[in-house]
């Protein structure tokens, strides 16, 4: 018994520290991968780490008085976390209780919402933008989202996020679902052509451009830690279902999916950095229009899945 | 039970009343006093000794082999608390006459001739307060036609030439009504069988029932100016607004009523027939006031064609007595109790209006709430009171309208809900026009000076505002009591 | 001990309502208000006494009373958001003084409530009716306080209520005697008892009359467009009663019905799910249209009130399916219905306080023209940002535990509509989310600007009654149980104890203390190991533009979200349609009036010629159908001449006809 609990309070070691240590380095491998793609030499793997290292190091300005300004940013991380915390890592999971998927939708959403609030806390027609157009973004995307983990839920009869996996079955509906769970998670991560609350070189930053020092730092590893929890989200989607088997037996098959998880993820990042290489940024009005229809067509699914294909 | 204070009670303001031609100015307030006050004296002493032994008492005074019973008393729940009600609202209405009736209003300054107002007031009330005791068809026949006069002498009072029409058209309308209907059947019940008595209506051959009914029913419609017999009414509001009052909470219309619950209560077993006729004269006299309230702007006119629908709603909850259900009769009672005391104070303060402005036109007066807060917060309760809205008495018994007459009606075909459902929707209209009314003229810029009304008057309101809240809740359970007597 | 309670008071609340015989304004405000907390707290007082020991029964002035589980959290509604609003109308009156009538304000605010606890406690129909007609009322005289704009909103609110919920509610009424046939006889249970002798097509209609009445009550789309008129022009803290509570007392109408006088059918669930669905989804959507504060917090209302009865729906869909796991999800969402009216209560009722303390403070509704009053008015600020969490759901807040019972309910009942529900409830969340981010925002974020700038804090007694409502927003958010205690009282508890699945009260509800710790340990942390050290201060930056003043890079209310209502806009011109189509129905209802008006009216002798409305009419002289019959015949005789002598003979003939029948 006490050899169980152990081995379990381990993987969720091992998940909280992959979650922790993990983001800065996956964008370095897309820095890397984007520069390749364009024909530079790119920055070095690390880069990430050394730049927030540096930002952590530094000061930042306060453009406001306004209290929210300096707490949106932890408030943003710390949500960001907790999401990761509701994701099974290999069969071990660190937080979890029935219906924890709608806590899940609700706390990846506060990191936006955390950032939104931030931007708008300064009196800057640039932050202002940003923050709104995030809105948008999450107006449009989470009912996408929302009805793609819907799916797997009305699926697998239940509303937890560790057990979906575990127990949805393979039909149609199931597949499409997987493919607007796919579409969301980029979506929302803010991957170009979705990037458009920072917009860096047309808002200056968005929803960044009042902070500085540390307080940026910890924002844009917050954004980071986002990006890797939807990735991480997709790759228990996908992996747990076909390793269903072997995660259920011992300690072996936990670290077995860990490791198949952990493989999905570092895989998938370069493809989406070559993906965001290769094009260009949406105008708001493009995106929202976008996402709502393939949020119509969600509903599609939805109801191809309660007739029951 | 002693029925000698109820005698008094109308032979008092007969007696004082006809003094009161004589009179004027403060003795003729005296004397109206004295003779208001011992009236509302006796009938509330009847009705506390009625309360400690109630009953039915039938008590005969004149009898007679030919006439058989000529006068007599009937002594109910119904009766001694209508002879209560009367008396009550008589004295209210008389002081508030009393500041009324004076130099100070604006619209009919009085300078002169208050006796002669008072003398036919008093003689009204007297005659109502005979008239609900009546055990036989002749004596009502009796008592309705000093009502009649009365109530002419009271609408001519202003002797304009509009006054005039009016009084006329409605004793000319109310002696037509009465020529063809209670006084042939008068004359048929002595003739064929030498009573008149309640008591014997019940022993009557289905056919001779049907044709009795009827013709009661036609004058009792027109004096509480039902279809077809009904423009008197309307027209009847030139009369001084405490006589308006009088006349339309609990005067000659509500009289019509009461003969014709009586004549239910005794006579068993109405044919069906004599129920659709009444139906569909209750039913073309709501859809007709239904289309009457949005076109009026005379204040006392809207009350006027209120009251029509109102005692129309009594007539739709005698049409369940008619089908057997004692339910109906109660309904019916009730529904006049708190119509009186609500019709009342609407029409004392649409009085004021003329008194403090010169005007009954609704259209002219705004933000009332400024200059006569009294008056505006009487005539909100007043027109949501009339519309059916709680506390005041009129919710309750409405809805005690339709849930008795549901009761007859279940299972019925369609047609006999009509009568049922237009009482919700006479409402809903009447309703409507109210809110619309009391939003233009209670609020926004005042369009007159600020406006004065003695207090006297002002407490008439205020005793009528509370009076009109509380006895719903009184007379709720009395009027249980009420059941069928004859058969 | 209970009825005891429960007389004490309804005596302080007519206490409180003829305290306007002081007459002196502003005492009349604080005695009235201080009755009314008092009789507040004899509620909260009365359900922690009765509490155990349900149900009850007794009688108060003659009328039947029975407090049950369903009459408990409605009366916990009334007690604490009573409360809240009785210290906050402590000073905020002060803000009409100008208007006078301080002794109607006092009759009509406590009838108010008590006419809503009695409302709740009584168990026999008409009465009921009764209480409810008293609340109608007197909501409608507080409503119209400002007698400006609220005048006309106020005229709709009582005339839809009389159209729409009264005359329903009279007809159902009737219904009922009809089966029990005497007046004592209409208590909820003697109704159920003889409901089967009605014949299929009442027992319809009884169904349509229930649902109808509270759905106008409670702002069911399309009975909703009276709402935001009503309660963007009413004093702010009637709204929050008008909101917070009246609302629920349909909420609370819909469930005495539906369970206690006709039977919760699967037929009619499903009715009541989809009135909920689609008035979350209307009622959200156009709400984040909205610029006004109170309008804003109005549309919300609706659409949380789509919520509820959701809830609701899925209680009386499933709660009689004879499958355990299935009649627990309906008892499940049920209790979630309930408890998200309680949460209504408290977050919108705080929010409607908050909004009321911004136009106390800055005399203005308009978010487009306030800003940065987090500087000016801390307290207001942190308790509208609490609220604000609370109604968009956000974890750690109550509307995030009922919100999510509900969406469990409507998942587990594994029945396509009621998941699709679910998930359109979850989506709206988050449209709710961005339209507070926005109401919070334009408030109290940004900098001042010159009209916020003179406004200052509000009275203490403000900040106490928004503090009560926020600060159980929060508490109960993280403590659930504390709510769920009472809020599953109607539902009984100890019923289904554990389903197929494995559920049961203990484990369903969402217990956030594991979340609030890991969440909270997470932000400190951070906190603590990266502060953020902004000490220095700079200016925004502006693109290095100096000529424009700061104000034109402000993001206004009106600014948020646009490209994303264009997205949406046809779904509001679908809307707007409707409400087209609405006015359209009552002007040619009008019209066709005036065209049969002119038939009891003698046109020809009003000055115009054209006759457009009803007010024209009114200069004609009526005409009637008796007049026209018997007039000429008068006028005959007048003509001739004997009009003095007709009187004369009509008496003779009398007075002939007697005598002939005395001879006889």
């Amino acid at each position: 018994m006490m050899k169980t609990m152990s081995i379990s309070v381990l993987g969720i070691i091992v998940g909280v520290v992959l979650v922790a240590i993990l983001p800065p380095f996956l964008d370095g491998i897309a820095r890397k991968v984007k520069a390749r793609i364009q024909y530079r030499v790119g920055p070095p793997i690390l880069q990430t780490y050394y730049d927030l290292q540096k930002l952590f190091g530094l000061p930042s300005l306060r453009p406001t008085e306004n209290k929210w300004f300096r707490v949106a940013p932890y408030l943003a991380l710390a949500s960001a976390f907790s999401a990761a915390f509701l994701l099974p890592y290999g069969k071990w999971v660190p937080v979890k209780f029935s219906g924890d998927i709608v806590v899940f939708f609700y706390v990846l959403a506060m990191v936006s919402v955390a950032i939104i609030i931030g931007a708008f806390s300064t009196q800057n027609a640039h932050s202002n933008i940003g923050g709104h157009r995030e809105m948008m973004m999450v107006l449009s995307v989470e009912p996408i989202l929302g009805v793609a983990l819907g799916i797997f839920a009305f699926k697998a009869g239940t509303l937890s996020l560790s057990a979906i996996p575990l127990k949805v079955p393979a039909s149609f509906s199931t597949v499409l679902a997987y493919l607007l769970l796919i579409y969301a998670a980029y979506a929302e991560s803010g991957f170009v052509p979705f990037d458009i609350a920072e917009a860096e070189t047309e808002i200056a930053g968005g929803v960044l451009v009042e902070y500085s020092g540390r307080l940026l730092g910890v924002l844009e590893y917050a954004i980071l830690a986002k990006r890797l929890v939807l990735l991480w989200l997709l790759s228990t989607f996908l992996t747990i279902p076909i390793l269903r088997g072997i995660a259920l037996t011992g300690v072996v098959g936990g670290i077995v999916v860990l490791a198949v998880q952990l493989i999905l993820v570092l895989v998938a990042y370069p493809l989406i950095a070559a993906l965001e290489a290769t094009n260009a940024r949406y105008r708001i009005d493009q995106a929202v229009a976008l996402n709502t229809r393939i949020f119509l067509l969600s509903l599609v699914v939805l109801a191809v899945a309660a007739v029951g294909w | 039970m002693n029925s000698t204070i109820f005698l008094l009670s109308f032979l008092i303001p007969w007696l004082l009343g006809l003094i009161e031609f004589k009179l004027d100015k403060k003795k003729a307030d005296i004397v109206m006093l004295i003779s208001a006050l011992s009236s509302l004296a006796l009938t509330s002493y009847g009705l506390v000794l009625f309360l400690g032994n109630r009953g039915i008492y039938h008590l005969v005074y004149i009898h007679s082999q030919g006439l058989g019973e000529v006068f007599g008393f009937v002594v109910d729940t119904m009766s001694v608390l209508m002879a209560f009600i009367v008396s009550l609202t008589a004295l209210l209405i008389l002081l508030y006459a009393i500041d009324y009736m004076s130099s100070s209003n604006k619209l009919h300054p009085v300078t002169s001739g208050k006796g002669t107002f008072y003398g036919w007031m008093l003689i009204l009330e007297g005659a109502v307060l005979g008239f609900v005791f009546s055990s036989s068809l002749l004596s009502f026949l009796v008592f309705a036609e000093v009502i009649a006069i009365a109530t002419w002498g009271v609408i001519r009072y202003y002797k304009t030439p509009n006054a005039r029409h009016a009084a006329n058209k409605a004793f000319g309308f109310i002696n037509l009504s009465m020529l063809f209907g209670l006084l042939l059947v008068v004359v048929f019940g002595l003739v064929k069988y030498h009573d008149t008595s309640l008591y014997a209506l019940t022993q009557l051959d289905s056919h001779a029932k049907l044709w009795v009914f009827l013709g009661v029913m036609f004058t009792a419609i027109t004096m509480s100016s039902q279809f077809p017999l009904y423009s008197w009414l309307p027209d009847s509001t030139e009369a001084p607004t405490p006589a308006s009052a009088f006349t339309h909470s609990i005067g000659i219309v509500e009289a019509g009523l009461f003969m014709m619950v009586r004549t239910i209560q005794f006579m068993d077993g109405i044919p069906k027939t004599a129920y659709y006729v009444i139906a569909i004269l209750v039913v073309i006299t709501q859809v007709m006031s239904i289309f009457y309230y949005p076109l009026q702007k005379d204040a006392k006119r809207l009350l006027a064609y209120s009251t029509i629908a109102q005692v129309g709603i009594m007539y739709v909850a005698l049409l369940g007595a008619m089908l057997g259900s004692a339910g109906g009769l109660q309904a019916s009672v009730y529904q006049l109790f708190n119509h009186s005391l609500v019709k009342s104070l609407a029409f004392l303060v649409a009085g004021t209006f003329g008194f403090s402005f010169g005007t009954f036109d609704m259209k002219k007066i705004k933000g009332l709430r400024w200059i006569l807060p009294g008056a505006a917060v009487g005539w909100f309760l007043a027109l949501l009171g009339l519309a059916g809205v709680p506390p005041m008495g009129l919710f309750l018994s409405k809805a005690n309208v339709i849930m008795t007459g549901t009761t007859t009606v279940r299972g019925a075909p369609w047609i006999e809900w009509v009568p049922i459902l237009l009482v919700l929707v006479d409402a809903t209209i009447f309703f409507l026009v109210a809110v619309l009314w009391l939003k233009s003229m209670l609020f926004g810029e005042p369009s007159y000076e600020k406006g004065k009304i003695s207090p006297l008057m002002c407490a008439v309101l205020i005793v009528l505002m509370v009076v009109m809240t509380v006895s719903p809740f009184l007379t709720l359970h009395l009027t249980e009591s009420i059941r069928f007597i004859g058969g | 001990m209970v009825i005891y309670l429960l007389e004490l008071s309804l005596s302080l609340f007519v206490l409180g309502a003829i305290s306007g015989l002081v007459v002196e304004y502003k005492s009349v405000m604080r005695l009235s208000s201080t009755f009314a907390t008092l009789a507040s707290l004899a509620l909260i007082a009365l359900i922690v006494e009765a509490y155990g020991h349900l149900p009850i029964k007794g009688e108060l002035l003659g009328t039947p009373i029975m407090i049950d589980g369903l009459s408990l959290v409605f009366l916990a509604i009334i007690g604490v958001v009573g409360l809240a609003d009785a210290i906050y109308t402590f000073n905020y009156m002060d803000k009409y003084e100008k208007l006078g009538k301080a002794w109607v304000f006092a009759l009509a605010y406590n009838a108010f409530l008590a006419s809503m606890v009695l409302l709740v406690t009584t168990s026999h129909l008409v009465w009921f009716v009764f209480w409810w007609e008293i609340m109608t009322f007197s909501a409608f005289v507080l409503v119209i306080w400002e007698e400006k704009d609220s005048l006309w909103a106020g005229a709709q609110y009582y005339i839809t209520m009389h159209l729409t919920s009264t005359l329903p509610l009279l007809l159902a009424m009737a219904i009922g005697y009809s089966v029990v046939g005497s007046f004592d006889g209409m208590g909820f249970a003697d109704i159920a008892a003889h409901i089967g002798t009605l014949s299929p097509g009442l027992v319809k209609l009884l169904y349509a009359s229930f649902l109808l009445a509270f759905m106008a009550k409670s702002g069911m789309v399309p009975l909703h467009f009276w709402i935001p008129s009503a309660y963007a022009s009413a004093p702010s803290n009637i709204s929050t009663l008008l909101s917070g509570v009246m609302e629920k007392m349909a909420v609370y109408g819909l469930v005495r019905a539906t369970f206690d006088i006709l039977k919760p059918t699967v037929a009619f669930g499903y009715l009541v799910a989809i009135l909920g669905v689609v008035t979350l989804v209307v009622g959200t959507l156009y709400a984040l249209k909205q610029t006004n504060a109170k309008r804003l917090l109005a549309y919300h209302s609706v659409g949380q009130m789509g919520y509820i009865w959701l809830g609701v729906a899925i209680g009386i869909t499933f709660m009689k399916n004879p499958d355990p796991t299935l009649a627990f999800i309906g008892t499940l969402g049920l209790a979630a219905g309930l408890f998200h009216a309680l949460n209504h209560a408290l977050f919108k009722g705080s929010l409607f306080l908050s909004a009321g303390a911004v136009e106390y403070a800055a005399g203005t509704q308009d978010l487009n023209k306030v800003s940065g009053l987090y500087k000016i008015m801390p307290w207001t600020g942190v308790f509208a940002l609490l609220a604000s969490l609370g109604i968009s759901g956000v974890p750690l807040f109550n509307g995030f535990v009922s919100k999510w019972m509900i969406y469990e309910a409507g998942y587990y009942s594994k029945n396509f509509w009621f998941v699709l529900g679910a998930i359109l409830a979850l989506l709206i969340s988050a449209v709710t989310l961005a339209s507070f981010i926005k109401f919070y925002n334009s408030a109290f974020g940004g900098e001042p600007n010159e009209l916020t700038s003179k406004a200052k804090e509000v009275p203490g007694s403000m900040l106490i009654g928004q503090g009560i409502l926020s600060i159980l927003c929060l508490v109960i958010g993280v403590f659930p149980v504390v709510a769920l205690a009472i809020v599953t009282l109607p539902v009984g508890k100890g019923v289904i104890t554990a389903g197929v699945l494995g559920l049961s009260f203990n484990s369903i509800y969402f217990s956030p203390v594991l979340l609030a710790i890991v969440l909270g340990v997470l932000f400190i942390a951070f906190l603590l190991f990266l502060p953020a050290r902004a000490k220095e201060t700079a200016k925004p930056w502006d693109c290095g533009s100096t000529l424009f003043p700061e104000e034109t890079y402000r993001l206004r209310a009106s600014d948020y979200y646009r490209p994303y209502e264009k997205r949406i806009g046809a779904f509001y011109a679908f809307g707007d349609f409707f409400g087209d189509l609405g006015t359209e129905v009552i002007n040619r209802t009008i019209a066709a009036y005036v065209w049969i008006g002119k038939y009891f009216v003698r046109t020809a002798e009003i000055p115009r010629v054209t006759v457009e409305n009803v007010d024209d009419l009114r200069d004609g002289v009526t005409l009637h159908l008796d007049d026209a019959l018997i007039m000429p015949i008068v006028r005959f005789v007048k003509v001739v001449g004997i009009i003095s002598k007709t009187a004369v003979v009509l008496v003779l003939i009398v007075a002939v006809a007697v005598l002939a029948a005395l001879i006889w």
